[in-house]
């Protein structure tokens, strides 16, 4: 890009958050995916099982298994299989840690579009992330 | 072609020929274990093959120019023994990890632009999240219909689209005027500054309404879409188009991904070594594109996911099982 053209205030914003929080949680993925394999921690469902049930529909999967849904894997995370969710779950709330950040520099620009916008959006993903729009319990 | 792609394509299709030949005998595996027979197939060997394939499937989605996304889904749900709700699940970590690592530099460098993305990705994700919901709600031979036929629609767009690299827009619309979608870049090729601006928003919003309903459901990449939308139909320039893509899907997926999270079908033994087979084949792949030709390629690969499709699709139907 030429020196001089510069992407908005936001913009370089967005994109510094969404690397240190993107490379942040691909990180986690990757040492607590190691972790659940190498079996340091005990894990709730045994991973030998794991394959001979993964054929199975997500909803029989649980019935046989019990893993947990929605948020009921935070309080096991003393167990490797759970903690291999934190990385998971820090990539699906990139985003939205992203708008949470921005929207303070559209509300100070008085972009009110923008302002209503990026608010719908983090409503949007919050009610997402907690599972009342997206049927976990 | 090269040799040494040469050599990738063939390593790939003799992985993915000896897997299928392997799932369907995992098939007649499952039904021993059911019966209480142990397992012929450790664990472990799962993730490795499973990395190993994702790796090259990586590779070859950057050298023909397709998203991995958009390979992941119907070629792994056609080779390996998963339940397609985990495929899927994978398959927009997989779509939401490549967006994550591609998008701030494309942000930085003013080839994204952010409020091009928002206003789409607001449609786009909200209806990413209600397409997941059926998506999980759904038989699954209706879903695996559903995307056979998909994927079959994406190869013909993927055949037939046409591109342009600076769409001539004579006059901005009302709406992308009140938003201030418009913008300026470098365009390195011309060495000069492109401006640039939209028309046909409405329309192009209301598009997006089936994009991220069909990229929640299918747990597909989405760019297939996104580009042509942004680039024929609202007339953002290709390299713009394709750049706010790539950082849309980091928004849609995520949305989507919170659904496949929450109702569990994330089983990270599945995702975690897509996620990072894909990772380091697109980063591999990026140095072979420099030697490769890619034309080539893209139709090998073209082929291999329509193959794919019309598995999806015969499998739905239940003629192919």
């Amino acid at each position: 890009m030429s020196n001089k053209i510069k992407p908005s205030e936001e913009q370089l914003e967005y994109a510094t958050i969404l690397q240190k929080v993107g490379l942040g949680g691909l990180g986690i993925l990757i040492v607590s995916f190691i972790v659940y394999v190498f079996e340091v921690l005990p894990t709730t469902i045994p991973i030998n099982e794991i394959p001979r049930l993964w054929g199975l529909r997500v909803d029989e999967f649980i019935e046989k298994t019990g893993m947990p849904t929605g948020w009921h894997w935070v309080p096991l995370l003393h167990n490797g299989d759970m903690v291999s969710f934190l990385g998971i779950v820090i990539l699906a709330a990139a985003s939205l840690i992203c708008f949470l950040a921005i929207l303070p520099t559209f509300i100070k620009k008085k972009d009110t579009p923008f302002v209503v916008i990026v608010a719908i959006q983090i409503i949007i993903l919050l009610l997402a992330a907690s599972g009342i729009i997206s049927g976990g319990d | 072609m090269s040799r040494r792609l040469r050599i990738l394509l063939s390593a790939f299709i003799v992985i993915a020929a000896t897997l299928f030949l392997g799932s369907i005998g995992y098939c007649e595996e499952t039904a021993a274990v059911a019966a209480g027979q142990g397992s012929a197939v450790a664990w472990w060997m799962w993730p490795i093959i499973l990395f190993v394939f994702t790796f090259f499937l990586g590779i070859l989605a950057v050298v023909a120019g397709v998203g991995g996304g958009v390979l992941f889904v119907p070629i792994v749900s056609s080779f390996f023994p998963f339940n397609l709700d985990f495929v899927r699940g994978a398959g927009l970590l997989v779509a939401l990890s490549g967006a994550l690592s591609a998008g701030p530099g494309l942000l930085r460098r003013g080839l994204a632009n952010l409020r091009l993305a928002l206003p789409m990705a607001l449609i786009a994700s909200t209806f990413s999240i209600f397409g997941a919901m059926v998506g999980l709600a759904l038989p699954t031979n209706v879903v695996q219909a559903a995307l056979g036929g998909t994927i079959i629609m994406i190869v013909i767009i993927m055949a037939t689209a046409r591109r342009s690299d600076f769409p001539d827009v004579k006059k901005a619309d009302t709406l992308s005027s009140v938003l201030r979608i418009s913008g300026i870049y470098y365009e390195e090729s011309q060495g000069k500054e492109i401006n640039w601006q939209i028309h046909r928003t409405p329309l192009g919003l209301s598009l997006f309404i089936l994009i991220g309903f069909m990229a929640g459901m299918f747990g597909l990449g989405a760019g297939w879409a996104n580009v042509p939308v942004l680039n024929l139909l609202l007339g953002a320039p290709l390299k713009i188009s394709v750049a706010t893509s790539v950082f849309l899907l980091s928004i849609t997926d995520s949305a989507a991904a919170w659904v496949y999270v929450n109702k569990g079908a994330v089983l990270p033994l599945i995702a975690v070594p897509s996620v990072a087979g894909m990772m380091l084949g697109t980063r591999i792949g990026v140095r072979v594109l420099a030697k490769a030709k890619p034309k080539a390629v893209k139709w090998i690969v073209v082929s291999i996911l329509f193959l794919a499709g019309l598995r999806a699709l015969l499998k739905g139907l239940g003629i192919w099982r």
